[in-house]
Order: C-alpha cells, then sequence, then structure tokens
C-alpha cells in the first residue's frame, strides 16, 4: 500500500491481481448485474488508488478495508439506483448458495469453505425474523426506519432485532459477549 | 435509558450502516470519550468483514484491469499471469511450499502432495455436508484436516491442520495473519490440559499475505494433545507463550 500510495501503477496491478475477484464477488452478490460490479470494482480501487493513505494498518488488514469499501460503494450504489429490492440479493440462502463452488486454489477453497461453513451455521442460529431484518440491513442497505417499514414494525422492534443478531454472531464467531 | 445506553443500541446500525444522520453523526460524538464503544464497534466490524469474506469467488471481465488503469490514468499493463489450475498447483511455492518441506524426502513429498490433491478434490462435498465446524474428517481412514480461527485480536486469520490418520503427524497452514516485526516468528502450542503438558509444535515465518506454515514438530503423537494455539514469540523461539495469540483451537 504504501507502494500505491506513492503512485505505483505496479503496485495497484497487483492489488488488483489478488482482490479484484474478491471485491467483484461482493458487488455482484449485492447488487445482482454485472455492469454493476463492475463499475463498483472500478471504483474500489479508484478509491484505492487515490486514497490510499486512508487505510491504516493499525486498525485492520487491508483486506478487511477492501471489503468494507466494497460493500459501502455497493450500498451507495444500491440506493442511489434505486434498484432494491427485487434486484438485489436481500436472502442468505442467495448468498450461501454457491459456497465453495469457485475459489482460486484447493487451499483457499479449504480455508474459505471452513470459515464459511461456519458463518453460515451461525447465521442459521439466528431466529427467523433476526435473519430477515439483519439481511435487509446487510445486502439492501436499508435504514433502520426502512426495515420498520417494509416489516410493517415498529422501529424499536427493527433496532432490536439488528442489535441482538450481531450480538450472537459476535459471540458465535469469536466468543465475544458484547454488553 | 442513559446516553451510553442509548448509543450502544445503535452501534450495531452504525457499523451496519443502517443509521440515520442524525443518530450517525450522535454516535460519533460520543465514540471519542467511550473507549468500549469503540472496541464493540471493532468486534462488529469484525462480524460484517467476516460475513463479506465468505462471498463466492467470481471472475471479473478481463477488460476491466484495462478500464482501471485508464482511470487513474496510467499506462495499460501486462496480461495477468494465468492463476494456476486449482487440481494440478506447481510443485513448489504457495501453498505447497510450506508442505514441501514437511515431509522430509522427496519421494514421501511428491506422495504427500498428490495424495492432498487428491484428497481435498475428492472429499470437498463431504466436508460441506458436514455441519460439526472446525471439525471436518478428510476421509475414511481417519485423516483430519480441522479449521483453526483467529482470536478477538486477529479475527482476520484462519487456518487449518492437518492430522495423519495414525495420529503421528501434522501440518499447519494459516493465512491472513499479521505481518511479523524483526527478530519475531509465530511458534505453535500444544497442549495437553487434564496433563498439565504444553510444548512447542515449532516456529514459522509469515509471507507478506500472512501465508506460512510448517510441519508439526511433537514429542508425543498429534492426536494426544487437546489444544494448539499460536503466538507471536522470538524467532528463537520461546519456552512458553509470552506473545500476542493469533490463532487456536480445541484438539478433539
Amino acid at each position: 500500500m504504501v507502494l500505491v500510495a506513492g503512485k505505483n501503477g505496479d503496485a495497484l496491478t497487483a492489488l488488483y491481481d489478488r482482490y479484484s475477484r474478491f471485491v467483484y464477488s461482493i458487488s455482484w452478490r449485492m447488487l445482482g448485474q454485472k455492469h454493476l460490479a463492475e463499475e463498483i470494482t472500478l471504483d474500489v480501487f479508484e478509491r484505492v488508488w487515490f486514497r490510499a493513505d486512508a487505510f491504516q494498518p493499525e486498525k485492520g488488514q487491508l483486506k478487511s478495508w477492501i471489503a468494507r469499501l466494497t460493500r459501502n460503494l455497493s450500498i451507495d450504489r444500491i440506493r442511489h439506483e434505486k434498484i432494491r429490492p427485487e434486484m438485489t440479493a436481500v436472502s442468505w440462502a442467495d448468498w450461501f448458495q454457491e459456497l465453495g463452488s469457485r475459489h482460486s486454489s484447493p487451499e483457499l477453497a479449504v480455508t474459505r469453505t471452513l470459515q464459511a461453513d461456519r458463518v453460515q451455521l451461525a447465521i442459521q442460529e439466528l431466529p427467523a425474523e433476526q435473519q430477515e431484518a439483519l439481511a435487509y440491513a446487510f445486502f439492501g442497505g436499508y435504514s433502520h426506519q426502512e426495515i420498520a417499514n417494509l416489516l410493517d414494525l415498529p422501529l424499536g422492534t427493527v433496532k432490536t432485532r439488528l442489535r441482538l443478531a450481531m450480538k450472537k454472531l459476535a459471540f458465535l464467531l469469536f466468543d465475544e459477549e458484547l454488553g | 435509558m442513559t446516553e451510553f445506553e442509548a448509543i450502544k443500541e445503535l452501534l450495531p446500525g452504525y457499523v451496519l450502516g443502517t443509521l440515520d444522520p442524525a443518530e450517525r453523526m450522535r454516535v460519533r460524538e460520543f465514540l471519542d470519550a467511550c473507549r468500549g464503544c469503540r472496541e464493540e464497534i471493532a468486534h462488529l466490524t469484525a462480524v460484517t468483514e467476516r460475513i463479506l469474506e465468505t462471498a463466492v469467488e467470481l471472475d471479473p471481465a478481463p477488460a476491466l484491469r484495462g478500464r482501471l488503469q485508464e482511470r487513474i490514468g496510467q499506462p495499460a499493463p501486462a496480461a495477468a499471469p494465468a492463476r494456476p489450475k486449482a487440481a494440478a498447483p506447481e510443485p513448489a511455492g504457495g501453498f505447497w511450499a510450506p508442505l514441501w518441506s514437511f515431509f522430509g524426502r522427496p519421494a514421501v513429498q511428491l506422495g504427500m502432495a498428490v495424495l492432498l490433491i487428491a484428497l481435498i478434490a475428492a472429499n470437498f462435498l463431504l466436508w460441506r455436508a458436514q455441519e460439526r465446524p472446525g471439525n471436518h474428517a478428510i476421509n475414511e481412514r481417519g485423516m483430519q484436516a480441522l479449521a483453526v480461527q483467529g482470536t478477538a485480536d486477529t479475527p482476520e486469520a484462519s487456518g487449518f491442520i492437518l492430522i495423519s490418520a495414525d495420529g503421528q503427524s501434522g501440518a499447519l497452514v494459516a493465512d491472513n495473519l499479521p505481518g511479523l516485526a524483526p527478530g519475531t516468528a509465530y511458534q505453535v502450542w500444544l497442549a495437553i490440559d487434564e496433563a498439565g503438558v504444553l510444548e512447542s509444535g515449532g516456529l514459522f515465518q509469515v509471507d507478506e499475505n500472512g501465508y506460512g506454515g510448517l510441519g508439526l514438530q511433537a514429542t508425543r503423537p498429534l492426536s494426544e494433545f487437546t489444544r494448539i494455539g499460536v503466538t507471536v514469540e522470538p524467532e528463537s523461539g520461546s519456552s512458553g507463550p509470552t506473545g500476542l495469540k493469533v490463532l487456536g483451537r480445541d484438539l478433539p
């Protein structure tokens, strides 16, 4: 990233070769349209190029930063293009349906599959109503109020469901008891 | 409800991006004075990242690489190197490099690598069908691949342990470990809790991507140990764990 910040084009190319599939995959899953996923992929690496100094290694790994950036830009695009909900993969079943089928190497497939199995099981541990609210928030970028309107629920109920869901996932995935 | 309690209620929404602008500003203003809130945000963020990492990898159009160069005003790069086929890795480098050094003689190396490729390919679907997280028999003969997860300090880290069918030998491969400071290494620890046994399983380094591994060294069969962990230690090793724990799990 130091080289990218120094505007080394080869460094950005190397970064693209390493992470473009990851970025494209997230954005394609969230947006459900190839051309939009490609635009997001370009946006992400353009942001990496021009804002490399925004990456703070002490706060996490590069891949995590890129993942958050991808999701945030995808949600911005979803909101801007008003392409939800019909064309957005808002269900966990959609997200997990092809798990493990395509990865760049066997060891990556093994590691990712084991990790993904754990995430999928953790999601399945959540009550159905929490899964539903979380999917709207996670993939659709809906606000609390929008989710409440969609599900015809009080605002406080939506907040509670999301909080309980995230707390339980933190516990199941990392053994973290959040207050 | 106190302001602290109210803010805590908003933290998942803050991480998920579901707050309205006023709520978001309210959380931001509170964060500087709330270390616990910042820590909770880090944990919640790790959850979202872990989910995102499960995205199935898809190939973007090859032309996209050139379009990126156009966007940033850089000359077009050479074509991307072809990715190795999943079932035919090169005999040295990447994943196979650490495994290559695990098992001694070339003939054994070749046999193990071929066996591993075959086992991974043949049992992939079987693996996925099993619903016990973190414990996956690799074949009927009992060779096991066990997932190892990162800790709260290293939620990105992951890996797996391969243990031979007779439990006598094995290997650890890890990915996304934090970079090491000069003069330090990762050290594997093997423990038998009931017997108060704790011994080193060996030292290893990682590449720039946090990827590395080693053949596990132990004074007794790996199947006897009940726990494994990895910590950061001086590169010459320690007699007991002293540094940051980056990986760990109980052994069946």
